[in-house]
């Protein structure tokens, strides 16, 4: 850039200028400026004591409010948690007392299938030692019948079948009974066929039947 | 907790179990039935209470159910 070209650009043209006047200095007297001093004499400044106190009065509203309103919501989210976990220990109590009832009952199942197994090892081990023991059932099979029509037929195993000769055979005979060998039935099972009705005492089916009643099913064969 | 409420009911529930063997019936009682009447039926060689429930075999294999009275 030229000089020429900044001269261009700095001078004002003349035609702008406005016309001057030279400057005199205003007089304070003709214009007196007025003080306003009013305002000045109201204003008291408060002591260390009251800016303390006013202080501390903030301070214990702000802590009041401030306490309030923290406390209720505090309080609301407390209630809020101690119902959700209140909600949960109701949940956990109904589950653990349905759960503690399922366990009574599955217990008590398992006593008595353990009665039922322990009661038929038990009878097949008596029977063996103590082939008598079908006497009483004998006993009961004949006792139930109604009316004796004859023929009254007592079925047994051969085994079963000499022993109750011997031991009850005069008594059954009196009674018009007449004992028959059944290879097909086992010791300690019996069968009595009369005209009217026909009882089947073998030990599978009072097994099924005593077992049953309990609902439970249980095969003598087992084991 | 207190283990009573548990072996009070252990205890119910066996002597449920003792009191239904007591009332079973071993052994398989057979009757024969002597006169068919509509749905009356009756039948000899059967000592059971009125009220009892016995099973007639049919000669089709199944059976149906009665009632005494």
């Amino acid at each position: 850039m030229t000089n020429t070209t900044r001269q261009s650009v700095n001078v004002m043209p003349s035609v702008d200028q406005p016309a001057f006047q030279p400057w005199e200095m205003t007089s304070f007297d003709s214009h007196p400026h007025t003080v306003k001093n009013s305002g000045h004499g109201a204003v008291v400044l408060p002591t260390i004591e009251q800016i303390t106190a006013i202080q501390e009065q903030a301070r214990q509203e702000g802590y009041k409010d401030g306490h309030a309103e923290g406390h209720a919501a505090g309080l609301a989210e407390g209630r809020e948690l101690a119902a959700r976990d209140v909600a949960q220990l109701h949940s956990l109590a109904e589950t653990f007392s349905l759960e503690v009832g399922r366990a009574d009952e599955a217990i008590s199942q398992q006593v008595l299938d353990l009665s039922i197994d322990m009661a038929r090892a038990l009878l097949k081990s008596a029977l063996a030692i103590r082939p008598e023991l079908v006497i009483p059932i004998v006993r009961e099979a004949v006792r139930y019948v109604p009316a004796l029509q004859q023929p009254a037929l007592l079925f047994l195993n051969p085994d079963d079948a000499m022993l109750v000769r011997e031991r009850i055979g005069d008594e059954l005979a009196r009674m018009g009974w007449h004992l028959s060998d059944d290879s097909q039935l086992e010791r300690g099972s019996c069968r009595v066929e009369t005209p009217i009705n026909q009882i089947d005492a073998s030990l599978p089916t009072r097994w099924q039947r005593l077992t049953a009643a309990l609902s439970k099913q249980s095969d003598w064969l087992a084991d | 907790m207190n283990a009573q409420p548990h072996s009070i009911r252990w205890k119910a529930y066996l002597q449920d179990c003792s009191e239904l063997i007591a009332i079973a019936e071993p052994m398989q009682v057979s009757g024969r039935v002597t006169r068919v009447a509509g749905l009356v039926m009756e039948a000899v060689g059967l000592k059971l209470p009125v009220g009892s429930a016995c099973t007639v075999p049919l000669p089709n294999g199944s059976q149906l159910e009665a009632v005494l009275f």
